[in-house]
């Protein structure tokens, strides 16, 4: 086994959770951008952004209370504002559509609103968007892919290995 | 004989689909559409309405259904050939498990069920 890297061997993470996304390089947002340009990810994600948010106060993994956080203030994008998105995008064509959405959610909002890595993570969880959840946990993190549900489209599908294949058919 | 994790599930080390090579992707889809069964296979994994409709549309534009497929449930959902080669055995695809198995772990191979070809195949 080839040592490499530090002493302790551990790698030291991007970001931490409660890194503002405006901080973020553009080269990881634009990574991060283009899994969210997969089957229209980023409406999903843009859909579910609550209004309202303590970013800093839930960073934390599973410091973010959706369901409480929605009720309560309601969402931060309607349809509209996301068909906005849509014209943006037609008038810059050369620009990726997902990384046109995080440009303007990352700048939005008051100082303690505005989004974080952590909040990122806990939304893209919470919309079921795997593959950038993935993404932000394991490369701006450096945190262990996060849990997936056991049912429905995002869970893991197993071998059965009970069936004995010696049998023809 | 593998090794199993104190939880009992293997560790998946098998490629994710959106990084299957293009010519094996494109065989495996060439393959499902002749059978027909995106449907079928969104159904079993319960891919949201709207996917569906959406896999639907993009067919009705002359692209392939089960390409789509792959596309939301692997693209987004990121899961892996193993979970592929998983719903094909639950859905008894077996020449589909055969067109990947050399991106699952050889252990998994005996878990393909022999069966006679089919004409086209021979």
């Amino acid at each position: 086994d080839e040592g490499s890297g530090d002493g302790d061997g551990s790698m030291h993470a991007k970001y931490t959770r409660t890194t503002e996304l405006r901080r973020v390089e553009d080269n990881d947002i634009y990574k991060l951008s283009s899994f969210l340009n997969i089957n229209d990810s980023w409406r999903k994600l843009m859909a579910r952004i609550p209004k309202g948010l303590d970013a800093k106060a839930s960073s934390a993994p599973g410091a973010l209370n959706y369901d409480f956080v929605v009720r309560n203030s309601g969402l931060k994008y309607t349809a509209q504002h996301i068909s906005q998105i849509d014209d943006y995008a037609k008038a810059e064509p050369h620009k990726s559509i997902s990384q046109i959405m995080i440009d303007e959610w990352k700048t939005s909002g008051q100082q303690n609103e505005r989004p974080t890595v952590g909040v990122l993570l806990q939304l893209l969880v919470q919309a079921d968007l795997f593959s950038a959840a993935n993404f932000v946990a394991q490369d701006f993190l450096n945190e262990p892919k996060p849990e997936r549900p056991a049912d429905g489209p995002a869970a893991h599908l197993s071998l059965d290995l009970s069936e004995d294949m010696d049998i023809d058919h | 004989s593998g090794t199993r994790s104190r939880s009992g599930r293997e560790r998946d080390t098998s490629i994710l689909i959106r990084n299957l090579p293009v010519p094996d992707r494109q065989r495996l889809c060439q393959h499902l559409d002749s059978l027909d069964v995106w449907l079928q296979l969104a159904q079993f994994v319960k891919l949201h309405p709207e996917d569906v409709e959406k896999i639907r549309h993009k067919m009705r534009l002359g692209f392939s259904p089960s390409d789509e497929f792959l596309t939301v449930w692997g693209g987004q959902y990121d899961h892996s050939a193993y979970n592929l080669f998983a719903l094909f055995q639950k859905m008894s695809l077996h020449h589909a498990m055969r067109l990947i198995m050399d991106h699952v772990d050889e252990k998994y191979h005996k878990y393909i069920p022999k069966s006679m070809p089919t004409i086209s195949e021979l």
